[in-house]
């Protein structure tokens, strides 16, 4: 009978690994979407940040009845995914540029204004409450948004409609404009107009506008200059004649599509070309006044999968100690995917495809503090109504 | 995969040690007997061995320790998107074997079977417009799990009363290692847009759900049923009550494996009830020798 009791004992205590395992466990991230049980509503998120308290500020585009352009809507969810705060701001705030860019722990969003087009800059709490801080109405068409860390003010770059001209300015978050530089587009047979407005109000291509700084005094944009959707370097101190350097599209049809400096002239980067998608994790850009290349003489890994002219969110992440490049997009078959590149050596070493049931758009991806990733993403419930999705992966799902 | 593998191998192996360790020492009961006693053949008819096959049906009820949902409301944080069970709706399979060695009115049985059970539950979501009653939409997302599992169960089973009918009770616990799962998605609607009220469903969608659950199940058994003599066989009809012990949904991949999340579903923890009804026949391992060739009862 002593035998058998030990017996027992023995086949208990190896049976019982995994419940014990299980017991103890914590699903490594989340799928959170918000859905809200409205018929016409609409959704499309636009950028997450993590706040100091392990959750989540999300900044989205909210259909709004009384005009074209969206509306601004904040949500604050916990580090599990349950909401905290929701704010639909007043509709005079609309198309807020699709950054939120923190600062420490300060957080701000600039948008446009609904009538006369000028430009709000928001401070968002860490509780998802918005406070305005400045209207600049000289500030027309806000595109871009980010942060200039060496002066702790805002890059945003805009668009003159009456000069025909892409302009980037440095101003103080509460709305003192340090320095401005203009750029003209030209009146070709390329009429912007209408496309920004498209990309502004949502009806049309998205444009992947892009703007901040190289290194040292070197900034960049990626918008409409000379006719085409380029990327340009500049510097706030050259003379107003100097032209930029400038890696040139064509059109609207190819260009560069993300940026991350990776210090002097070299970039990681991505290009759209006539529907085609390309990843480069290492090129140079020119970066003296005047001096010019094409965006395609930059050769890259051609992704067919990716949607045509496809968003492409790229962050330069630390991830186990490892420096990654972390290509973020959508698929043709409406998933999100992430391509991890190490920063290094510039050699692919994962992907990672989320989203099933229902299409899932790419919106933004963040670094979280624990070392895993947080996917904003636009998703259709039921196939129609478009929703927020937040994927959280943990570093052991991601294993990279 | 292997150490499960593994872990099953050490089960049965103890099993069959502690079946063996009863009979080595009913052996030696015997032999002592047979030297004070000196009545070998009483001893000997009062313990029998079967060896049986055995089938039937059982019900299966999910027992939901934490609901969870991946449809979070933003407007509404008391929405909580719970799931609404179907208990003991659909049967499944179970077939096995069954070795039983029994001392008078006592019984240790073992029977090892294959068995799938199915739980069902649903999603039911609604979209409407305050003002436009045509904007209305509604889906109801019914998900069956299938279960397939390769149990160990161990009872003790008392006959209330001697003879050829013998009803019993019998009590026991088990411990079941799943082989797989899969997980059939079913979407029916009502949808007003367009003018009419129209009805429709999609076509199922069947996916593979192993990694939503951890490969163990433990719980206990109770049940009651009877054996009638036919011949020298004895045919077996039993009903038991199975308490599962532990949480068989697999938390860390609680949101990462699931591919229809998407459709707002995330697994809650669970513990099986489940009711298994089943028939079978067992034959005798032991005879007394007689002309008749009859087996000892």
């Amino acid at each position: 009978m002593k035998q058998a009791i030990i017996y027992l004992l023995l086949a208990a205590i190896a049976f019982s690994c995994d419940m014990k395992k299980n017991k103890e466990a914590k699903p490594s991230g989340f799928l959170k979407i918000y859905n809200e049980n409205t018929y016409s509503n609409q959704y499309t998120p636009l950028d997450i940040e993590q706040t100091s308290d392990g959750g989540f500020l999300i900044l989205s585009a909210a259909k709004i009845e009384i005009s074209a352009f969206p509306g601004v809507y904040i949500m604050k969810i916990d580090k599990d995914g349950a909401v905290q705060a929701t704010e639909l701001l007043s509709d005079i705030y609309v198309s807020a540029a699709p950054n939120l860019v923190r600062n420490g722990n300060q957080y701000y969003l600039v948008c446009m204004d609904r009538q006369n087009l000028g430009t709000y800059i928001l401070e968002v709490s860490e509780s998802g409450e918005s406070d305005q801080h400045a209207f600049i109405d000289v500030i027309q068409y806000p595109l871009s948004v980010e942060l200039d860390e060496a002066s702790g003010q805002l890059l945003i770059q805009h668009y003159n409609k009456d000069d025909l001209q892409t302009l980037v300015t440095r101003v103080s978050t509460t709305g003192s404009v340090s320095a401005s530089r203009a750029f003209g587009i030209g009146s070709g047979g390329f009429d912007v107009e209408q496309p920004i407005i498209d990309h502004l109000t949502g009806n049309g291509k998205k444009y992947p506008f892009l703007n901040g700084k190289l290194s040292g005094n070197t900034y960049y944009f990626n918008g409409f200059y000379n006719y085409t959707l380029s990327l340009c370097m500049f510097d706030f101190n050259w003379d107003a004649e100097d032209d930029p350097a400038a890696a040139q599209g064509y059109r609207d049809e190819r260009c560069i599509s993300s940026v991350v400096s990776m210090g002097g002239n070299t970039i990681a980067t991505s290009r759209y070309a006539y529907g085609d998608n390309f990843i480069i994790p290492s090129a140079t850009v020119p970066v003296t006044s005047g001096s010019f290349s094409t965006s395609s003489d930059m050769q890259g890994f051609l992704i067919p999968e990716l949607i045509r002219d496809a968003p492409i969110t790229l962050k330069l992440m630390t991830l186990n100690g490892r420096s990654i490049l972390v290509y973020a997009s959508t698929t043709k078959s409406s998933q999100v995917v992430l391509f991890a590149y190490d920063a290094v050596t510039n050699q692919l070493i994962g992907t990672k495809y989320l989203g099933a049931t229902n299409p899932y758009a790419m919106a933004n991806i963040v670094q979280t503090t624990d070392d895993g990733i947080a996917v904003l993403a636009t998703t259709q419930v039921a196939g129609r109504f478009s929703r927020i999705a937040v994927f959280k992966l943990g570093k052991d799902e991601l294993g990279w | 995969m292997l150490s499960c593998l593994r872990n099953s191998f050490i089960f049965i192996l103890c099993f069959f040690l502690l079946i063996c360790s009863y009979q080595g020492q009913a052996q030696v009961h015997k032999k002592k007997q047979q030297h004070t006693s000196g009545s070998p053949s009483k001893s000997f008819e009062k313990t029998q061995f079967y060896i049986g096959i055995r089938g039937g049906l059982n019900f299966t009820k999910a027992n939901v320790l934490n609901s969870y949902s991946s449809f979070v409301s933003p407007s509404n944080p008391d929405e909580h998107y719970t799931k609404t069970y179907k208990d003991y709706a659909t049967p499944g399979g179970t077939f096995g074997l069954e070795f039983s060695f029994s001392y008078e009115n006592f019984t240790a049985s073992f029977q090892p079977n294959y068995r799938r059970q199915i739980y069902s539950y649903s999603n039911t979501y609604e979209w409407q417009d305050a003002n436009s009653a045509q904007n209305y939409l509604q889906l109801t997302y019914t998900q069956k799990t299938h279960l397939n599992y390769i149990e160990l169960p161990l009872f003790i089973r008392y006959n209330i009363v001697a003879g050829g009918f013998k009803p019993f009770v019998q009590a026991g616990f088990y411990y079941a290692i799943l082989n797989g799962a899969t997980k059939q998605l079913d979407i029916e609607g009502v949808d007003h847009s367009g003018g009419t009220s129209r009805n429709f469903s999609q076509p199922s969608s069947i996916i593979g759900a192993d990694n939503l659950f951890i490969k163990s199940s433990i719980g206990a058994a109770l049940g009651l049923g009877t054996t009638y003599k036919v011949g020298n066989i004895r045919l077996i009809l039993d009903a038991t009550y199975r308490l599962g012990l532990n949480n068989i949904s697999n938390v860390q991949n609680r949101y990462s494996a699931n591919p229809l999340s998407g459709a707002g579903d995330v697994s809650d923890d669970i513990k099986l009830n489940n009711i298994t009804i089943s028939f079978g026949c067992l034959f005798p391992m032991k005879f007394v020798t007689s002309s008749a060739h009859k087996a000892v009862d």
